[in-house]
């Protein structure tokens, strides 16, 4: 084989090789979708908007709905009321239960919100900036379904709806029986 | 005896260029020193996230700035460069790191120029000998002069030289340590401050489409929502304009363009007092030049307390000018718009009172059009002050230009 076929038979030979690592690499979009799950929830703990301190551990054994949300973002105030509509038909014992993370948010608009649009479950309003690069937050709003055995079940990018997030649950429930 | 041959002068070369390149770049590469250097180091070595094409220390969305408040801390707790880059590519991935470590997929970055680089000298060492070799079978048949019709090789060396260095500089700017700012191209991908720059001189179409995509990378966009409404309203789509602009006071209440374009909208809407609140609250933020200039040129404030005064609501109307002046205090227009709804009131004290807001403009500007027609209209119709009167009508005369609504009104009157 002459020099210039051996280098065209080379150069053809790398361009395939990358063009198959570079396609079956995973994308950064499918990464933003599955990112944490099936990996330990990282910690949560801090103050809350009614002044006393939540911690991931207190909720050990349940199954736990971590919101990422900020007061001045849209989609994060059309999904409240299906997150209220969600938490209050949630049984006491048993159902899931709720925290809100602020992201990038004034502690006292939080509880300002909360107070307007209601929501009885924690919220934690200060120094929330390291629990949102913990949990590799990127924009708001973002949710995640912490299993009972604290690893992350499943990821929520965007605005939720409380069928999706029921759903969502039943599945996951399925999935670890 | 000529020691030295034209190619070992290029070889030569060759390695002063290579050995300044390298000095040069350990001399730039001096590590930083605080802890703020550090933090200023390390943001800049990462991509923000949700912004094409800037850093995180170039960008000011939310999450860029957690990130680095993230970062100053892991410093000064001690973490050290590579705990901090290791983090952040665990949380947010290895598309942000701008200086990818060379294990697995990522070590291609800095693999593919090298051997790109190794195979390109390897190529011109080949052509290189086989020309020496030519050059000697020339040498022993028939050359003769150093210049001969073989001299093309040296243009062809010299070719060689220029693209090489040029590569080599290429290849230097594009690979390796990056930023944004530092591609040869300017920016990578468009940020939305980019976009938003290019929407603002874009034809109104154009403009809608570059703020959607402003408002895919970023949703809550308060500018964004604000201007993609208010050219929508311009294009006669008034519903999805207001929910545009709604959505962005939402997001940001403080954002005076938007309060700006849903009081312009609310008045032609006949929405007079919504439109006049809004104003209210424009005067408690800092506006930029350009909605005051929209505002000033289209006198839309004295256009809202006309109507509010015409509705009845003479305070109000009163309040709208006040809350101009006290931002504006030179701004002769207002004070002449307020002595002429004291003076239309129908109060004869007003009417009195008018005259020292139309004295006030004036004086600010002794050519100002709607204080000199004002004065006219009030000293003839309410004082009956002919004389002083025509002396106000032959100076509105003698002003180039005087607005058409003035001419019109002082004819009216039978003043002109």
């Amino acid at each position: 084989m002459s020099p210039s076929k051996t280098a065209s038979a080379v150069v053809a030979v790398i361009t395939i090789f990358l063009v198959v690592i570079f396609a079956t690499s995973e994308s950064g979009v499918e990464r933003l979708r599955t990112h944490l799950v099936g990996e330990v929830a990282p910690p949560i703990a801090g103050e809350t908007s009614d002044g006393g301190y939540w911690s991931l551990d207190e909720v050990r054994g349940r199954w736990l709905l971590v919101n990422f949300f900020s007061t001045t973002c849209i989609p994060c105030i059309e999904e409240h009321p299906e997150l209220l509509s969600f938490s209050e038909n949630q049984p006491t014992d048993t159902g899931v239960r709720v925290v809100s993370v602020a992201f990038d948010d004034d502690p006292l608009s939080v509880e300002a919100f909360f107070e307007k649009n209601g929501g009885d479950w924690p919220v934690l309003t200060r120094d929330t900036g390291r629990i949102s690069v913990d949990w590799g937050v990127i924009a708001v709003p973002e949710s995640y379904l912490v299993s009972p055995a604290g690893f992350v079940s499943a990821k929520i990018v965007g605005g939720i709806k409380r069928n999706e997030i029921e759903n969502l649950v039943l599945r996951a429930k399925r999935k670890s029986e | 005896m000529k020691i030295f041959k034209t190619h070992h002068l290029i070889w030569v070369l060759f390695l002063i260029v290579a050995g300044l390149s390298l000095a040069f770049s350990v001399v730039v590469e001096n590590p930083p020193l605080t802890n703020s250097e550090r933090v200023s180091s390390l943001a800049s070595d990462f991509a923000c996230p949700v912004c094409d094409g800037q850093s995180l220390a170039e960008s000011d969305v939310p999450v860029a700035k957690t990130i680095r408040a993230a970062i100053s801390k892991m410093v000064d707790e001690g973490s050290s460069d590579e705990d901090i880059r290791k983090f952040l590519v665990s949380k947010f991935g290895e598309d942000i790191d701008y200086n990818p470590d060379g294990d697995g997929l990522t070590g291609l970055v800095w693999v593919i120029p090298v051997a790109a680089g190794i195979a390109a000298l390897f190529g011109t060492v080949l052509i290189l000998f086989s020309w020496m070799g030519k050059e000697k079978k020339i040498e022993k048949s028939e050359r003769k002069f150093f210049f001969t019709p073989n001299s093309s090789k040296w243009i062809w060396i010299s070719l060689v030289c220029v693209v090489a260095i040029g590569s080599g500089f290429l290849v230097a700017k594009t690979a390796g340590s990056r930023n944004s700012g530092d591609a040869i191209s300017g920016e990578i991908r468009l940020s939305p401050r980019t976009l938003l720059i290019q929407a603002s001189v874009a034809p109104r179409e154009e403009a809608i489409e570059i703020y959607d995509q402003v408002l895919e990378l970023q949703p809550s966009n308060a500018e964004a929502l604000a201007y993609r409404g208010w050219m929508l309203w311009l294009g006669g789509d008034s519903s999805k304009s207001i929910s545009d602009i709604e959505s962005s006071i939402t997001v940001d209440p403080t954002y005076p363009d938007a309060r700006a374009f849903r009081a312009i909208i609310n008045f032609r809407e006949g929405k007079i007092l919504e439109a006049s609140e809004d104003l209210l609250l424009l005067d408690s933020v800092n506006s930029s030049p350009v909605i005051k200039d929209l505002l000033a040129s289209s006198r839309f404030r004295e256009s809202v307390s006309s109507e509010l005064a015409r509705n009845g609501d003479l305070l109000l109307a009163l309040e709208l000018i006040d809350s101009g002046t006290k931002n504006d205090p030179q701004n002769s227009s207002l004070f002449a718009h307020r002595g002429w709804l004291l003076a239309i009131s129908g109060d004869q004290q007003l009417a009195e009172l008018s005259l020292i807001s139309l004295d006030v403009s004036l004086e600010i500007n002794p050519e100002d059009p709607y204080a000199i027609a004002y004065k006219a209209l009030i000293e003839a119709i309410i004082f009956e002050k002919m004389n002083s009167s025509e002396k106000y009508v032959e100076q509105f005369k003698s002003l180039p230009n005087p607005p058409s609504e003035l001419v019109e009104l002082l004819r009216s009157e039978g003043l002109l």
